[in-house]
């Protein structure tokens, strides 16, 4: 009979290894076997061909969007309003899942339906205190370019931004840099229902 | 007899002298303050991002945006203040239980380094967007985590070196948790960056077990083996049960790993895995209330010293922030309640609650408790009453502002009023928060004016004297 007294007392070696077998064990049972066994059941859907999409997805990973946006519907009445509630194939082909752990903003889970408009996404995300003034969401005025009114394109695709003051200087207006419309393809993308 | 093992047993009598004092206290004085200097960055950052939510326009700039400066404040705080300090105050705890030098003191520098190296690195390129996505606490670049493990296996090895060949008849308890510790974070860490689950729902499994365990298998066991040598150190007296704290080391090791789940309740997760984490998290107690009680009870009969010891107050309110913020959690997690709570900054009060009213002030209470006994220096108790009261106001004003705005945002929710209500309802608590804030950051001022008093000393104001090892 081993001595466990003088075993965990004398030997740190001892704790070392049972400690990390231990915790080995528990993270198979607890984290890695399910992971694997979800990953595997899943059946990554197909990829998102849309380039611009997948450009814009990783601006919102890169602006860290996900602390305060969750995309993850739980089949609750709190979450009624934000569609279906998620399954995994929803997430089985992204990298990584958004689910997110904070509602500092609201779900964007199916926002692409709630939001359809283009242009309101790019002048809520130049400025959100312009579409919503009790918003507390940064801005983004760096995926914009700010020109004199005269100069900007006539080009009704360019979606040229004119806002009052004071969130553009007056004569300026906001053209969307190709970072700007990227995320929002990808939020038009989000579309649980 | 070879040369090597002559070389171990050579090592093995020599106890310590006052040069490897003179030379723990350079490397755990460095230690202290590259965690104090992450504090400070860390504060400057939680404050921005803290203001940003009261005045969403005041830094319209890329590299300050909430999203971009949330991981850099965790990654600081987290990484930076709490590892590194608590690494540096481990490393005196096993150089007294050991009784001997250092395996390697250079080991321990070079840890330093690597440690700072990745923080550093870390941090910039954080700022310039490159993140594994808002996957919480893990967001480092693979290579950046890489030389972050490497650094704490070269720590972990030095203590386990050191403690195998002590001068001290048996281990003491704090060095039991302080090896789990330095065990369980590179298991934890090739977990958490496995490439195989950077995609599908299993990324969401492994992030739960993660962040969790990055706090239970990391953060707790090194602050409680600080705690269980500093206390009695502080107090002259044993601990009150060394048998509470070899069940709380169990208890924590069997009960930790398994309630990360609890973060993802009502994902399309296994509904054993969610209740497994929500029936665990009670298990929990059992650790908790073991190594809070026993601290209590180590502290009950000396009040009247602690009185005028400000340096134990913080471990006081740390015992008793370990108990209450354990509790809050894992009634949070329950499916009634998370139902209402998730998702909201009743989150971000418990993340607060744990991280920084039991972590962080256990961890500038054995600062102040063991650093100015190894230095010589002077302790400036008076100041060490002013951190203590800033931290203790700051923490509460910004941790029960975060749990009333979560509450209000629930009760919003289920009242299905528009989104924008739960945000205007949040405003003032935001700005209280703010403030709470502001308090705990002037406070780390004071700590930081504190540790440059504490500097080691030319000549040792008191020698070191060895005392009965804490009694079993």
């Amino acid at each position: 009979m081993i001595d466990l007294n003088a075993l965990f007392h004398k030997r740190p070696v001892a704790i070392v290894v049972i400690g990390a077998a231990v915790f080995g064990a528990l993270s198979f049972l607890i984290a890695l076997r399910p992971a694997l066994e979800l990953n595997a059941a899943a059946a990554p859907a197909a990829a998102n061909p849309d380039a611009a999409a997948a450009r814009g997805r990783a601006l919102y990973l890169a602006e860290g969007c996900g602390y305060c946006h969750s995309q993850f519907v739980r089949p609750l009445f709190i979450d009624a309003a934000y569609g279906r509630p998620s399954e995994v194939a929803d997430y089985a082909a992204a990298a990584p899942p958004l689910l997110g752990t904070e509602r500092t903003g609201p779900d964007l889970s199916n926002v692409g339906i709630r939001q359809p408009s283009v242009m309101w996404n790019l002048l809520h995300l130049y400025n959100p205190r312009s579409m919503v003034p009790e918003s507390v969401m940064p801005g983004f005025p760096w995926y914009f370019d700010v020109i004199a009114r005269e100069t900007a394109p006539a080009d009704p695709d360019a979606y040229v931004l004119v806002l009052p003051e004071p969130f553009l200087p007056k004569g300026k207006v906001a053209v969307p840099r190709r970072d700007a419309l990227d995320l929002v393809a990808y939020l038009q993308t989000l579309r649980q229902e | 007899m070879s040369s090597a093992t002559m070389n171990t047993d050579q090592v093995r009598r020599a106890p310590a002298s006052a040069d490897d004092d003179r030379a723990t206290a350079g490397v755990v004085y460095a230690y202290t303050w590259s965690a104090a200097i992450w504090l400070l960055i860390g504060s400057a950052y939680g404050m921005i991002a803290a203001v940003e939510l009261v005045w969403p326009d005041l830094l319209p700039y890329d590299w300050l945006s909430f999203g971009r400066i949330r991981p850099i404040h965790t990654a600081s705080v987290l990484f930076g203040w709490l590892s590194i300090g608590l690494t540096g105050i481990a490393y005196l705890v096993v150089y007294r239980t050991a009784r001997r030098a250092l395996f390697s003191v250079a080991l321990a520098e070079i840890g330093l380094g690597l440690l700072n190296l990745a923080l550093i690195a870390g941090l910039v390129t954080l700022t310039i967007g490159m993140t594994r996505g808002p996957v919480e606490y893990r967001e480092w670049m693979t290579p950046i985590a890489a030389v972050f493990a490497a650094g704490s296996l070269l720590n972990g090895f030095n203590i386990l070196v050191t403690l195998v060949h002590r001068h001290s008849e048996e281990l003491y308890i704090a060095d039991w948790f302080i090896l789990g510790a330095f065990t369980w974070l590179p298991i934890l860490y090739v977990i958490g960056y496995l490439p195989a689950f950077d995609r599908g729902i299993g990324n969401v499994v492994i992030q739960g077990y993660y962040m969790h365990v990055v706090l239970g298998l990391w953060f707790t066991p090194l602050v409680l083996g600080v705690t269980y040598w500093a206390l009695p150190r502080m107090l002259h007296k044993p601990i009150y049960s060394y048998a509470l704290g070899v069940l709380a080391f169990w208890a924590n090791l069997v009960f930790y790993p398994l309630i990360g789940a609890h973060h993802f309740v009502f994902a399309p997760l296994p509904w054993w895995l969610q209740t497994t984490a929500i029936a665990t998290g009670i298990g929990m107690m059992i650790p908790v209330v073991a190594s809070t009680g026993n601290f209590l009870l180590t502290m009950n009969g000396s009040w009247r010293m602690i009185r005028r010891e400000p340096a134990v107050w913080f471990i006081a309110a740390g015992a008793a922030c370990y108990l209450a913020a354990s509790l809050q959690g894992s009634l949070q997690s329950f499916r009634s309640a998370n139902v209402f709570l998730h998702f909201t900054n009743h989150t971000v009060g418990h993340a607060h609650f744990a991280v920084y009213g039991f972590v962080s002030f256990l961890l500038f209470g054995a600062v102040y408790g063991l650093v100015p006994r190894l230095t010589g220096a002077q302790d400036a108790p008076l100041r060490i009453r002013l951190h203590f009261w800033l931290a203790l106001i700051g923490m509460a004003l910004y941790v029960v502002s975060m749990l009333v705005a979560g509450v209000l945002q629930g009760m919003n929710w289920a009242d299905g009023r528009p989104f924008i209500e739960s945000v205007v309802a949040n405003a003032p608590w935001y700005a209280v928060r703010a403030a709470g804030g502001g308090l705990m950051t002037l406070g780390h001022g004071v700590f930081a004016w504190n540790l440059w008093l504490m500097r080691p000393q030319p000549v040792p104001r008191t020698a070191w004297t060895p005392v009965a090892e804490p009694a079993r």
